[in-house]
């Protein structure tokens, strides 16, 4: 007798086949920056047409209202919360409103807004919607300071319409990259410069499209490549993934910039990975975030201590991302990893007269080298270079292994950071005040 | 303790009873390939005497498989024991006969559970290990299947990895219920009832396979997110099995040969159909409190037990009322350690005195 004749089989319920990490994210991410690629050719053809300006302005908030809706869960929600923020900012900014005041009003709408999805329990709505809404309120802000230097007996609809064009510039708005007033405009008025040339920036654009590929992929399914033997060793494969995500927006953007016409850098990863000191991390990370706040927020000035500058700087780009614990301490923690090791080594490098101070020395055009006695090639200056240079990457690895995924679509708990910390027994914090410290001795 | 001289009596029957053990025991073979691989540093032995002669026939033809398979298998043996750790019941290995793993002669819930999370473990090892690329039937291969292979096996092809796992496991291990043994009796409802709780564990891992995400955005926001589905861990499995585990269901063989679900004797109600994770047994559960021959079961003499707990653990219940020795045990360890200029660190030892409770 058979014995299998009388199994009872029980229907399989087949899941979909589904094909390996690698596939899907490569599938996920292609399709979604296919779509934005699509806005970029449009828009880099309709800048080329001569068309009137009325129907410019319309072509860019219709489009730029219909890409919010394209690439959000909750369409018209998203359209609206978004021309919200402009209407009110640039109501504001007609009446003359300081360009504080501006900020300070949307980054309240930014927060009153996190307040009620937090109340309706839609905190990964919020999320979903926030860096799109950083970059407009960025935008927006810039919009505002240059009204301020403007007349108002010279306001025409011309220089409201460039204004609206800016801000409402379809391929820019999902993941950036924020660009200057003046960047935006020399790449708009930029001409056609001929085949050859587009040609190349092209395969510029595709060549960093691959690699801003490449590293979505690595960034989420570093497991089935590498699988950590140690703590250490997942920690700092978590604060990669959290880079290489970053690297991903930014070299999709880079890439977009260039088929516009572009030589704006949005952030080079080599320069982040490898870096000098943790002030060139910080400011290499996002360059044009970094020059919104450098421009608009720094340099202006708005105490006369440079420290309650800094303060205020790190405050606003704290604040851009709404009140979010994690972000703020992890850039309040930067800001003091970065201070006290530029004082560090500023002390160091007057002491010994060695190239070792966070900013790399110019080199004067009459000599070689710097004015130092020790310069970047004598060994001593290498060694010591090379050691802040470890400890820069052991740096992003401190700062970036408390954003891990189990949160991050719904917001981090409020001690969560601090917990992962405490496992490296707040190592960075140490060497910083150690480093403060012997600034004082030496 | 057993006198010593047991020990020589317990031998002896077990030799008379060897095979029947072999039959109960075959997981413990399966487990021991790794162990023939380290320790020859050849390819795995598939002579081994647990296997079936399907079995055999599959592990040559996949050898590479069979360190998976084996690793596989210790690791659902860790779960088990992990999960039933304290209770009379856990899963540990018979100490005379040396093998590795727990034995089943009768058809109970924990015989249920063993199959279950057995299975499990194999599709997940392989599974994992498809992932890894370190099969080589696994993914797109275009090799054409062997004649001697019979024609209704899944021949990997490039299908999901979980999905190959979920085949090979079906496939070399529901083999051996599936063939006319001479070595064991001919007891249809005990095949079937491995069948049905190998079935079952390796249903819970497909089913409960869930999409993992990183998000992606500025800045830290969550604009897009990268989704790909992820294997639970055999700590998941062993939870969702131990509670499959308390819910398991009571059959019998019909008229036509089936399994049959029977009336639940605390409820009285009968249920209509069983779901296909559900696991099945077939007989009650001795209390595992004394060392039984027949039943297989190893008792709980001289197991560690907690004063004073109420639980599972406890010594009231771990000991079957047979009451407790204590003992002292002197552990020990470093202490007052110090840093002495220069340049070494010098330790006291301390010798920590601590009480065990035993089963009479």
């Amino acid at each position: 007798m058979d014995n299998g004749h009388g199994y009872e089989e029980f229907e399989l319920l087949e899941d979909g086949s589904l094909g390996e990490c690698s596939t899907q994210v490569a599938n996920a991410t292609f399709l979604t920056i296919s779509k934005l690629i699509c806005l970029v050719v449009a828009f880099k053809f309709i800048k080329h047409i001569p068309i009137s300006t009325t129907v410019r302005v319309y072509v860019h908030v219709f489009a730029s209202t219909f890409t919010v809706m394209w690439f959000s869960r909750n369409h018209l929600q998203s359209a609206i919360i978004y021309n919200m923020f402009s209407l009110i900012s640039l109501a504001l900014a007609i009446k003359q409103f300081s360009g504080y005041i501006i900020l300070a009003g949307n980054i309240s709408l930014l927060i009153a807004l996190q307040n009620f999805c937090r109340h309706y329990r839609s905190e990964d709505y919020f999320l979903s919607i926030r860096g799109i809404l950083m970059i407009h309120i960025m935008r927006l802000t810039t919009v505002a300071f240059n009204l301020e230097k403007a007349n108002s007996n010279k306001f025409r609809f011309v220089q409201f319409s460039s204004y609206v064009e800016y801000i409402y510039f379809p391929p820019f708005i999902i993941f950036g990259p924020y660009l200057s007033f003046e960047q935006f405009f020399k790449m708009r008025d930029k001409k056609w410069t001929g085949s050859e040339n587009e040609l190349g920036f092209i395969i510029q654009s595709l060549l960093a499209i691959f690699n801003a590929i490449t590293l979505a992929i690595i960034s989420s399914c570093h497991f089935e490549f590498f699988e950590p033997s140690s703590q250490f060793m997942e920690d700092a494969l978590t604060a990669m993934s959290f880079r290489f995500s970053h690297y991903f927006v930014c070299l999709s953007t880079q890439a977009f910039v260039l088929m516009l016409g572009s030589d704006v850098v949005v952030a080079n990863p080599l320069n982040i990975e490898f870096s000098r000191s943790t002030l060139q991390t910080v400011s290499e990370w996002n360059k044009p975030f970094h020059t919104f706040l450098h421009e608009n927020i720094f340099k202006r000035r708005l105490f006369n201590s440079t420290a309650c500058n800094v303060f205020f700087t790190f405050a606003v780009s704290s604040l851009l991302h709404g009140l979010d614990f994690q972000m703020t301490i992890t850039l309040l923690a930067l800001g003091f990893i970065a201070y006290s090791e530029t004082v560090f080594r500023k002390r160091l490098s007057a002491r010994y007269s060695m190239c070792v101070a966070a900013k790399a020395c110019p080199v004067r055009s009459n000599s070689l080298s710097c004015k130092h006695r020790h310069s970047n090639k004598t060994g001593r200056a290498l060694i010591i270079n090379l050691f802040f240079l470890m400890l820069s990457m052991y740096h992003l690895v401190f700062t970036g292994m408390t954003f891990t995924d189990d949160y991050s679509a719904i917001g981090y708990p409020f001690d969560h950071a601090w917990k992962i910390w405490g496992s490296h027994y707040y190592s960075s914090f140490m060497i910083s005040f150690l480093f403060l410290a012997l600034s004082k001795i030496i | 303790m057993i006198p010593r001289r047991s020990c020589w009596l317990i031998l002896l029957l077990n030799l008379l009873n060897v095979q029947s053990l072999l039959d109960a025991s075959w997981w413990s073979t399966v487990a021991q390939l790794s162990t023939a691989l380290a320790g020859h540093n050849v390819k795995p032995v598939c002579e081994l005497p647990g296997l079936s002669p399907g079995q055999a026939q599959v592990c040559e033809l996949f050898k590479d498989h069979m360190p998976a398979v084996s690793i596989g298998a210790q690791n659902a043996i860790q779960e088990c024991q992990r999960q039933f750790t304290g209770h009379r019941w856990n899963c540990s290995t018979h100490y005379s006969t040396g093998m590795l793993g727990p034995i089943h002669k009768m058809a109970t819930r924990e015989a249920a559970f063993t199959y279950a999370i057995l299975s499990a473990g194999v599709t997940h090892e392989i599974g994992r290990r498809c992932k890894q690329g370190l099969l080589t039937s696994c993914g797109c291969s275009d090799e054409t299947k062997p004649k001697n292979v019979p024609t209704d096996w899944s021949w990997g092809g490039c299908g999901d990895n979980v999905e190959y796992g979920y085949k090979f496991s079906r496939d070399f291990i529901d083999i051996r219920e599936k063939e006319h043994d001479p070595k064991r009796n001919h007891d249809n409802g005990r095949s079937l009832m491995n069948r049905r709780n190998n079935e079952a564990g390796r249903k819970i891992l497909k089913r409960h396979r869930k999409p993992k995400c990183k998000c992606h955005g500025v800045s830290g926001a969550c604009n897009m997110k990268t989704c790909w589905m992820q294997l639970p861990s055999m700590e998941q499995v062993g939870k969702i099995l131990r509670n499959k585990y308390d819910k398991a269901i009571r059959v019998q063989i019909n008229d036509r040969g089936n399994l049959q679900l029977l009336a639940d004797e605390a409820t009285k109600e009968r249920k209509t159909r069983a779901l296909p994770t559900d696991l099945v047994f077939m007989d009650d559960s001795p209390d595992y409190c004394r060392f039984d021959r027949h039943s297989g079961t190893l008792g709980t003499e001289g197991r560690v037990c907690k004063r004073g707990s109420g639980g599972a653990e406890g010594c009231d219940s771990l000991c079957c009322g047979r009451g407790y020795n204590t003992y002292t045990q002197e552990v020990k360890s470093k202490c007052n350690c110090k840093f002495e200029w220069c340049c070494k660190v010098v330790c006291q030892t301390c010798n920590n005195v601590t009480q065990v409770d035993i089963c009479k």
